[in-house]
């Protein structure tokens, strides 16, 4: 088989063997947004021979009273229940990354700050793509904790792809 | 000159110096930004401890004694610029001298002891080299410290 | 005594201790605050991207739209607050980059930042791009914590 070049001049991934993207980042917190992420994920790394690293990060204090709304945790849950939230949420990612063929390693970690969480599981694990989902809040409209999907966007250091939830829904 | 904010941003401001021509262009905008606010300085010196070169008990003994002497000297007089300055801006003012090998660490626990709630303080000191990276002790100060630090070149 | 003060924003909540402070020193000395936002240049070069151009193009959209956001939300508490206010979006240069050179251009006495608070490791704080803007300005600036 010729590796063959595009017309461009550029490799292609399927010409090389290599992916492009070799290991992508999906955190998840089981919400609905979450899961569009994951899929779209899950595809990807198919399409491209990517593996996947999966993070769900329980948050070990109460979040902030005006934090994002549709933060998916109850805050009144014991460690042992977060623990075990968080559990689900990768084993759900992973089944269906299994299902699709494509290479899956879960993590949970405690953090009170899931943005740092991700940006270290991304710079801790190589990986060199993030593809999550965000609450669609925009900008700094009130004085909030201030949305995860932002400071991920505004400190990492390989590409975000984020997924909102469609209007009115989501 | 105008009155003191309300709730006034920085209340007591923390000085150190080195006695380099940096520390005094940081003295001059600290005593200014103090006068502005309304707040009160704190100037502080750290001169590193004596180092035994010697091995001879008695001529460390003295050597101590005199070194000891001649920083505290030293110190006085980098303080008296600051009361100089401080005084002709109508700041009120207290001084300190410390001995500590690790000035950041002098600076940090001043500030604490003393209820200060900004570090003004030169980018580079004496021992620095000026450019692209910070000087050592003001780095330090950055990264240790707790509370907030205005850097003037 | 500050009256062109340099208000850097990364589009995260961190800009609003920083933001606060300025506002109010500007508001001492009937000044005006800066404010800029600095998107980075991508890490691969767009000609070799191929398949991943599509991904670094909605990431450099996401980016872009961040920048906006974070200095639209400037304008709007400056505003509020009743300060003049300037807002700038620079492109291709590194956040120290942007910062240090925008109050310079911009003719800023002082920058005022946040710290990060991430973790309080103290290694990682001063790998960030912006611990270099102390060492680098010839404006003082006000780091926050």
């Amino acid at each position: 088989m010729n590796p063959d070049k595009e017309a461009t001049g550029t490799p292609t991934a399927a010409a090389t063997g290599k992916p492009l993207y070799k290991r992508i980042l999906v955190p998840t917190d089981g919400s609905d947004v979450s899961a569009v992420a994951e899929h779209a994920a899950i595809e990807f790394a198919r399409a491209h021979g990517s593996e996947i690293v999966t993070l769900s990060v329980a948050q070990s204090y109460p979040a902030y009273a005006a934090a994002e709304a549709s933060m998916a945790v109850d805050p009144n849950l014991d460690n042992d229940a977060l623990r075990a939230w968080a559990e689900r949420n990768v084993q759900r990612v992973s089944a269906a990354a299994a299902a699709a063929g494509v290479a899956c390693t879960p993590l949970t970690v405690f953090s009170h700050s899931p943005s740092d969480a991700i940006l270290d599981g991304a710079r801790d694990h190589g990986c060199d793509l993030i593809f999550m989902g965000s609450h669609g809040r925009r900008g700094l409209s009130r004085l909030l904790a201030g949305s995860e999907t932002q400071k991920v966007l505004a400190e990492a250091e390989v590409p975000v792809m984020v997924f909102r939830p469609r209007a009115g829904g989501g | 000159m105008d009155p003191p904010l309300y709730r006034p941003l920085f209340r007591r401001i923390l000085v150190p110096t080195d006695g380099s021509a940096a520390s005094e262009r940081a003295i001059l905008a600290g005593v200014a930004f103090a006068r502005a606010l309304g707040a009160d300085i704190v100037g502080l010196t750290a001169t590193p401890g004596f180092r035994v070169l010697s091995t001879d008990p008695e001529m460390i003994e003295d050597t101590a004694d005199q070194y000891a002497a001649a920083s505290r000297e030293r110190g006085r007089r980098l303080l008296a610029t600051i009361e100089q300055a401080a005084g002709e801006a109508g700041v009120a003012c207290r001084l300190e001298q410390t001995v500590s090998n690790e000035p950041w660490e002098a600076i940090v626990e001043t500030a604490k002891r003393l209820g200060c709630d900004l570090i003004v303080m030169a980018s580079h000191g004496r021992r620095g080299l000026s450019g692209l990276l910070l000087g050592s002790e003001t780095q330090k100060v950055l990264v240790h410290g707790t509370i907030p630090v205005l850097v003037h070149r | 005594m500050y009256r062109r003060i340099l208000v850097p924003t990364d589009g995260t909540e961190r800009a609003i201790v920083a933001l606060d402070t300025a506002l109010r020193l500007a508001a001492m000395s009937q000044g005006m605050i800066v404010a800029v936002h600095a998107s980075p240049p991508p890490y691969v070069m767009a000609p070799e991207l191929g398949l991943a151009a599509p991904i670094h193009e909605a990431w450099r959209r996401e980016r872009e739209q961040l920048g906006q956001d974070a200095v639209a939300y400037v304008r709007r508490c400056a505003s509020a607050a009743q300060i003049p206010c300037e807002t700038l979006l620079v492109q291709g240069l590194t956040p120290c980059e942007a910062i240090v050179r925008t109050a310079r251009e911009q003719l800023c006495d002082l920058i005022v930042m946040a710290s990060r608070g991430r973790g309080g490791l103290a290694g990682r704080l001063m790998g960030s791009e912006t611990w270099k803007v102390p060492g680098q300005s010839a404006v003082p600036v006000l780091v926050l914590r």
